[in-house]
Parts: structure tokens; sequence; C-alpha cells
């Protein structure tokens, strides 16, 4: 039997890719390794929701078969990866992160567990995330049914949220890769935390059919990996129009770096003010040395803000009239009354009280965000700012109290909520350390130029090794 | 939804009204705490905590309510962005 070093638990697609097809290993000598350490270290971190081991072997044993007989397929043949627990996996529990719904089974797949199974990759697991995906707002890292998701770099910290389990099991090695879902950071924030690569697709690249819908015009599923590159192989593979989910946007995505534009034809925007006051102290150093490699590739640099809207309210109110009417019976019920967080029953219930009216005066000044941020990247391609100002909260902590430092203008520093009501797609990269703990940057495109971050995303990692430090999980 | 933030700060970032300039613009909010008492004290009464919680959305619209919105803008209605 071969031996499956630690190497291979932080290595990239293409490696373990280019390892399976020289027969290094077989698909299910890995799989068995990655499903014994998903199950030994999972609980761990609070990343692990469900182990899928027997049809894991099962579709490793298929992909040996395929390989045996000189069939490959694409880059993902035989990777192993994790779901975060609200997307849909056939005749397995699927939680949504909450008691309520612990033995919810659905009969279908997902449609991005269709794409990935048709691509021979490995499902190896559920993973933890925070109750409904953090809808109604919630206090505490633990409110999910799993506990809290810890910070594979300390445990005492928490992994993000709401796809806490995703960042963590990236993070420690658990899988190779994994997908979230993001509303508003929830792609980004723990991937920032637990310092991973995670990609926000453009609204509408990705079909959600077969995931939870906290709200129906924000909601996204992306890639959380190892490096850029990985998250272009993934987002390849589960992007594409789905007649089957009305925000479909009826687009493929095709990663090709091989077309990418010369640094000098792209402008990048940057607010200082993010660097000099948003950041916490500590980070600081961090995020300004970020900046400099950035600069030092030749790219066309360009101060920026974002133009002045209330960016946070205009979310939360439209978040609240879409989930109030998606979880309006489960609320009624007093089924919402058995979730973990007070704090998180209290939003939802509130939820429902939202007055029409609030929503669609939300949703008209959305209409002015998405013209003022279009019209911001007609000056600059792509944005670039930390994608939190910190590090990860520890896991003790109240997150409605939280007040880090501010900054005397808006800069980039409402980035999270402005993208995510634009719609528009964001990477964030592992940038260095404060405190000992990841932090990150990210960048912000134009709808669909996904390939334009993945471009500045590999220059800044072949020219930086943050996204290949590894934490002490095995020490 | 990503970390929450402060009360005023709905859903990952700081909004770009300060309690200050909030306070100059709302006087019906200037009334009530910005900080409800159900979030800043613990533990806290389940009522307590959904008056707390309905008092965070009210005060997010408010802070809405105060862009300037031309009559002619219609709601947002397309969520798949333009390139």
């Amino acid at each position: 039997m071969a031996d499956i070093s630690n190497d291979i638990f932080f290595a990239s697609i293409s490696e373990i890719s280019a390892k399976l097809r020289a027969k290094e290993f077989s698909c299910l000598e890995l799989t068995r390794a990655f499903c014994d350490r998903f199950e030994r270290l999972g609980p761990r971190y609070g990343a692990l929701a469900l182990s899928l081991r027997e049809q894991a072997l099962r579709q490793a044993r298929d992909v040996d078969s395929e390989l045996k007989r000189g069939r490959t397929r694409g880059p993902l043949q035989g990777i192993p990866y994790g779901v975060k627990d609200l997307i849909a996996v056939k005749d397995q529990p699927t939680t949504w992160g909450a008691r309520p719904f612990a033995g919810q089974v659905f009969k279908d797949d997902a449609r991005v567990i269709e794409k990935l199974n048709a691509a021979r990759a490995i499902l190896i697991g559920k993973l933890s995330m925070i109750s409904l995906a953090g809808g109604g707002n919630y206090r505490s890292p633990a409110a999910s049914m799993t506990g809290a998701g810890r910070n594979p770099w300390d445990r005492d910290r928490w992994s993000g949220g709401s796809s806490s389990g995703s960042g963590a099991a990236v993070g420690a090695g658990l899988t190779t890769f994994a997908l979230g879902s993001e509303t508003s950071g929830s792609i980004l924030t723990p991937s920032a935390f637990c310092g991973v690569t995670g990609l926000r697709p453009t609204y509408g690249l990705v079909s959600r059919r077969g995931a939870m819908a906290l709200s129906w015009t924000l909601d996204k599923i992306g890639p959380m990996c190892r490096s850029a590159e990985d998250c272009a192989l993934v987002l390849d593979e589960i992007a594409g129009p789905d007649g089957a989910d009305p925000g479909s946007a009826g687009k493929n995505f095709s990663y090709t770096p091989k077309l990418s534009r010369k640094p000098q034809e792209i402008t990048i925007g940057y607010a200082p003010v993010d660097f000099d006051e948003w950041a916490e102290p500590s980070a600081r150093a961090a995020f300004k040395t970020a900046l400099e490699v950035i600069k030092g590739f030749g790219f066309r640099m360009k101060e920026v803000r974002l133009p002045e809207f209330p960016y946070g309210a205009v979310l939360g109110t439209i978040l609240a009239g879409e989930a109030g009417s998606i979880f309006e019976d489960f609320i009624r019920s007093g089924s919402v009354d058995l979730l973990h967080d007070a704090r998180q029953i209290a939003g939802m219930k509130s939820y429902v009280d939202l007055p029409a009216i609030d929503y669609l005066r939300a949703m008209r000044v959305r209409s002015l965000i998405q013209q003022a941020i279009y019209d911001l990247l007609l000056d600059a391609n792509v944005l670039l700012t930390p994608t939190r100002m910190g590090v990860a909260d520890k896991v003790t902590d109240r997150l409605d109290q939280s007040n880090g430092p501010q900054g005397s203008s808006l800069g980039l520093s409402t980035m999270i909520p402005a993208g995510n009501l634009a719609g528009l797609p964001a990477l964030s990269l592992p940038c260095g350390f404060a405190d000992g703990l990841p932090v990150a940057i990210s960048l912000v495109g134009r709808a669909f130029y996904e390939n334009q971050l993945v471009q500045i995303g590999n220059m800044y990692q072949k020219a930086t090794d943050w996204h290949r430090r590894r934490p002490p999980v095995d020490a | 939804m990503g970390r929450p933030c402060a009360v005023l700060s709905a859903y990952n970032g700081p909004m770009n009204v300060s309690r200050r300039k909030l306070l100059q613009v709302l006087p019906v909010a200037a009334a009530v705490p910005l900080v409800p008492e159900a979030v800043a004290q613990a533990p806290v009464a389940a009522d307590a905590e959904l008056e707390g919680a309905r008092q965070y959305l009210r005060i997010g619209a408010q802070v809405v309510r105060q862009v300037q919105l031309p009559m002619t803008t219609e709601p947002a209605t397309r969520f798949v962005p333009r390139n």
C-alpha cells in the first residue's frame, strides 16, 4: 500500500492529479487517507457535519477503474472534496447546520454535486456551517448544530462564517477543496480567517439548484481551495447555465490562463485609507506589503473609493425581506425556537415584520448601487482591499459587539456588502499573518471577469508563499 | 451570510453613516438607543431580544430611507450583472 504523506493533504489539485496519473498511489488509497483524516480531525475543528466514506470509496474505485483503462477526464478526477451542508446530496442528511432540519433528506443531488460527480471528483463529506447560513444574524461563533468552527491556526479562534467547516477543512488539509456559499461574506470571511484561497463567483454563474436559499437575489456558491488556480479549476467544472435556477446567468466559465492581459493594460483601484486606517494595526504591515507586491507587477494603480451608500443596511433589509419570506412557515410554526443562538432566533422572527415598502426601498437603492459600482469599474478593472480588516475572532467573542478601527473616509472598506449587492466576483488571497493568524486581500472584478482575478491571483501566489503555509494541525 | 458586525453595521461592513450623523438626520431614531439594550446586555429575555432585533431592522430601514431616490428609480429586478 502506498504511503500517503502529509504533503498530499496540503497539495494542490494539479499536484495530486499528477501523482494519481503517475500511479504513485491509487485513488482508493488517497480517498481512504483523506476520509481517515477528515473523521479524525474534522470534529476537532468543528468542521465535520457528515462523513460520506462509503460512497466516497465507491467513487474512488470507479476512478481507479477508469484510470486503469486509460480514461482520463479533467483535473478534478479523483480529487477529494467536501461541501457546505446546505448543498443537497442525494439520500443523505442535509441539515443546513440547524437542529430543526437535522433529519432532512433530499431525493436529488444539487446541480453542483451532479457536475462534480461528472468530473469524477470524490465527495468525502458534508461540512459544518452556521445555522441557516447565518440568516437572522447571530451572536456566537457557535450558532451551529455542530458548535463553533475552529480555526486550524488556533483552535481558540473562529474559522469564520457561515462556511465555517469549508474554511476549516481546507485550511487543516482535511479536503483538497470545498464548496461554500456566500450571501454577504460567507466565502470570503472563512477563507481569509483560515488562510485559504476563496472565489465568490459572479451572481448567476453557478447554479444554486439543490442548495438552501437564504436570499434569492444574493446567494452564490463558490470554491474554497489552496490557490487561485485551484479555484479556477473547480469553477470551470461547476459553472454553467441551469434553467432550473431562476438566477442563472446562462453563462459558462472556461479557465483560460493563456489569454491573460499584460499588467500594464489592467488598472487596479485601491483606497489608501483601507490600509492606513481601517485595517487593524497589527495587520497593516501585511496588507501594505501585499499592496506593494501587487504594485510591483506593473499594473496601473489608481486611488478610488466606493460611492456613498449605506451598503450594510441595504443588504440587511433585502436579506430580511427575502429570508423572512423563505423561512416564514418555519418561523411562524415556532420551529425557529430550536435554533442555537438567541440573537438568531429573534432576528429570524423580526424578519416577518419587515414592511414590504422597506424591502422595495432597499431594492430601489440597490439599483443605484449597481449602476454606481458599474461606473466605478469603468475606471478600474479590479478593486483591491483587505478581505477582512483584522484576524479571526475568538470562539468566545460576541460577534454583535465588535467595533474595530475606523477610517476617515469609506475607501473600499464596505466592499463585501457592496460587491454582493452588485453581484460581482471576488477572490480572497492569503497575504500574511497578524498575531499568528492569517490575513488576506481581496480582488473584486467586473461581472464574469473571474479569469482576470485568477490571473492576478496566480501572479501574486507565484511571487509569495502565504497560500502554502501550513497550520500546526499535525503537531 | 458572513460574520455579523456591530448593530448599525449589518453584514460585514461599516455603513457610511456615522452615529452622530444619524442622530442629526433621524430625530425619531435618536430617541432610542442605537445599540439596543437587548444586544448590549446579557442575559436577555426572549421578548427583549426580539424587540432588539426589530429595532435593528427598523434602524437599518431608516438609514436606507435617507438615500435620495428619484421617483423614476425602479427596484433592482435584474440580478445578473452587466459586463
